[in-house]
């Protein structure tokens, strides 16, 4: 009984994280004045996108249970990897500079392999960061210090 | 006719800059690249590109983001010849053939065929597009915002409803990408809508943002971890091996003629892109030949149609954009962006106005596709080997572009988190199967609909009848209602036939 639910569950979720989204439109909205039909204000169309989204919303759920669709299997490893580089870079840029936020974003987004090679991502690093700098830094005047410590 | 003259020389001298030259040929040569490497696309490309593009001219922006998009057409036949796998989305039906053709030790044949049929396309409907766009923009001079408004609604329905897939996803995204261009601040008021107290909201979350996000960290987050090396013979595709029989040659040509006109045709169509002109031109060769049996097992017809159509599609594509200010797909709007960025806004005005990008950038076709002609003919071997660079430096040095390139919209880390976001969205999206150019579409066009639609009920004084009663605008809004009725209608024929089948079962 459980697994059936947990599966019909996880069919339905794309309709409703979508009915979900223009719920919350409605909801943060709500302040949004609507306005009157000659001169529509800044709330009219916000209002008719959530109601779109909910009905929309509402069909896919009906079309997710009559007919499971394909979906891939998530992989949360490389979601995860992929945004705690990501992360990493942001958060260095500023306060470090742009090697070791290359050298950050280089070496963890490797980690994303099944086996990774810390002496390739160093060497990768190493020559993004200087190509990098040459190009951004030098070429267009980006304003990215190389190291700061 | 001296005004195509006068109008090709004013092209020529635009195009024919050393500038101009060097980002065309950098353009292509990015395009063949990510066309080649399966796992990214033309689009991510195009997006890393647009900060660069703050730095140019705008028409030399325009000639190289312009060349990324053909470009990769070209390049992704390619990887679907040898590998089959299409290098990028609009190269999947050339796998059909071109696979099994390389497997009969024809890679060469294949690979130059495609390219020849690429050419065909491409010029096809540069041609259609130097007399038809003008031509076009006379007719729109007269649009209203009302005519805006509903050519509009109608190219995001037909965006969603016409790509392959489930049409009631395409329409799901269409939805979703307005509501995220809803964010911001609203030009009217000052009010600052859903920015949720963040002041770098205020202008919206952005495009390039949103692209790089969508298009280039989902993408990379779907391939990264999965990578295997992938081991292909480049030294047996030589020069010689490239060269077809006059036999080979002649029978592409015909395909790839009806091809270029389907392709040319569906490129116009606002919301049907390349993948589709590809698919149907294939469908029309195996249904028109003597044998279609001979299909899917190397026929020449069925790597020549698709790739002449898609072509022709991409470059089609520019004739709504330039002469209409309405971008067909996901790429065209990407394209307008880089001009709204620059402060040119495309619209029927924009060739009388802006003579020398339009026409500058025709010319610059016709110089990239030779280019790509001769990139992709004579420096095959080059290509092939470049699908052998090892996945685990080749995501990582993606990741790092992406990440200077959104940082440098603002010198901000701001909206590099805000790519990241739309990066994981942009990742469920691809796993659910929802496809991410509509999103991209209606993140465009929102604010515009909505500027439209402002302006028409005030002219009108809150009347929606007038949608109606001007002919051009009704005859599009009655082609995008019956579109959506067409959707409902199907999606309950299936779904009442799911059912009864399911009692049957029961």
């Amino acid at each position: 009984m459980f697994p059936h639910v947990a599966l019909v569950a996880q069919r339905m979720l794309p309709g409703v994280v979508i009915a979900l989204v223009g719920i919350a439109m409605l909801y943060i909205g709500q302040d949004y004045q609507v306005g009157s039909m000659r001169r529509i204000g800044p709330g009219f169309f916000p209002l008719v996108i959530a109601c779109l989204l909910i009905g929309v919303g509402i069909f896919i759920i009906i079309e997710d249970l009559l007919r499971p669709s394909d979906k891939d299997a998530i992989n949360l490893r490389s979601i995860l990897v992929v945004s705690a580089a990501i992360i990493a870079w942001s958060l260095t840029i500023d306060r470090f500079g742009f090697a070791i936020s290359t050298f950050l974003l280089i070496f963890i987004s490797s980690l994303a392999e099944k086996r990774p090679r810390y002496l390739h991502s160093l060497f990768l690093s190493i020559g993004l960061a200087s190509v990098g700098y040459l190009i951004f830094v030098t070429g267009f005047g980006l304003p990215f210090t190389l190291l700061r410590l | 006719m001296m005004d195509l003259l006068n109008n090709l020389s004013l092209g020529i001298q635009t195009a024919v800059s050393w500038e101009a030259l060097f980002f065309c040929f950098i353009g292509v040569s990015l395009g063949t690249l990510v066309g080649v490497l399966p796992g990214i696309g033309a689009l991510a490309a195009i997006s890393m590109c647009l900060p660069l593009t703050y730095y140019l001219d705008p028409t030399v922006a325009l000639i190289m983001l312009a060349g990324i998009f053909y470009g990769a057409q070209y390049g992704s036949s390619t990887a679907a010849i040898l590998l089959n796998v299409p290098g990028t989305a609009t190269a999947a039906a050339t796998c059909l053939d071109g696979y099994p053709m390389a497997r009969q030790g024809r890679a060469g044949i294949a690979l130059f065929l495609t390219t020849t049929s690429s050419f065909i396309g491409g010029s096809f409907a540069i041609l259609l597009m130097m007399f038809f766009a003008p031509t076009l923009a006379r007719l729109a001079v007269n649009f209203t915002s009302a005519e805006y408004f509903a050519i509009m609604v109608l190219g995001l329905v037909a965006a969603s409803t016409l790509s392959i897939g489930s049409p009631l996803k395409g329409l799901a995204m269409v939805i979703l990408g307005l509501a995220i261009g809803v964010i911001g601040m609203d030009h009217h008021t000052g009010i600052m809508r859903y920015t949720f107290g963040y002041f770098e909201l205020s202008d919206g979350i952005g495009l390039v943002a949103l692209a790089m996000g969508v298009f280039g960290i989902a993408e990379i987050m779907k391939n990264v971890g999965m990578s295997q090396e992938l081991i292909i013979d480049g030294k047996s595709i030589t020069l010689r091996s490239l060269i077809p029989t006059r036999e080979d040659f002649r029978t592409s040509l015909g395909p790839s003629g009806r091809g270029s006109v389907l392709g040319s045709g569906i490129g116009i169509l606002p919301g049907a892109g390349p993948s589709l002109a590809a698919f149907m031109a294939y469908a029309l060769e195996k249904r028109i030949a003597k044998d279609p049996s001979r299909f899917g097992k190397g026929a020449i017809e069925g790597i020549a149609a698709p790739e002449a159509a898609n072509n022709a599609s991409v470059q089609a594509a520019f004739i709504p954009t330039l002469s209409l200010g309405i971008p067909g797909d996901a790429v065209m709007a990407v394209l307008i962006g880089a001009l709204m960025i620059h402060g040119i806004t495309p619209g029927p005005l924009f060739i009388v106005e802006q003579p020398a990008l339009f026409w500058g950038l025709i010319v610059s076709f016709w110089i990239g596709n030779v280019l790509l002609l001769v990139l992709n003919i004579p420096l095959i071997g080059f290509w092939v080997r470049i699908l052998t660079i090892p996945y685990r430096i080749l995501f990582p040095t993606v990741l790092f572009f992406i990440c200077i390139g959104v940082y440098s919209i603002n010198n901000n880390v701001f909206f590099v988190y805000i790519a990241l976001i739309c990066g994981v969205l942009g990742y469920m999206m691809n796993a659910y199967r929802f496809p991410a150019a509509p999103l991209l579409l209606g993140f465009i066009l929102g604010p515009m609909i909505e500027e439209h639609l402002r302006r028409t009920l005030l002219i009108s004084r809150g009347d929606f009848l007038l949608f109606f009663q001007r002919p051009v605008s009704g005859v599009f809004l009655t082609l995008a209602v019956i579109l959506i009725l067409f959707v409902v209608f199907t999606s309950f024929r299936d779904w009442r036939r799911k059912l009864k089948n399911a009692k049957l079962g029961s």
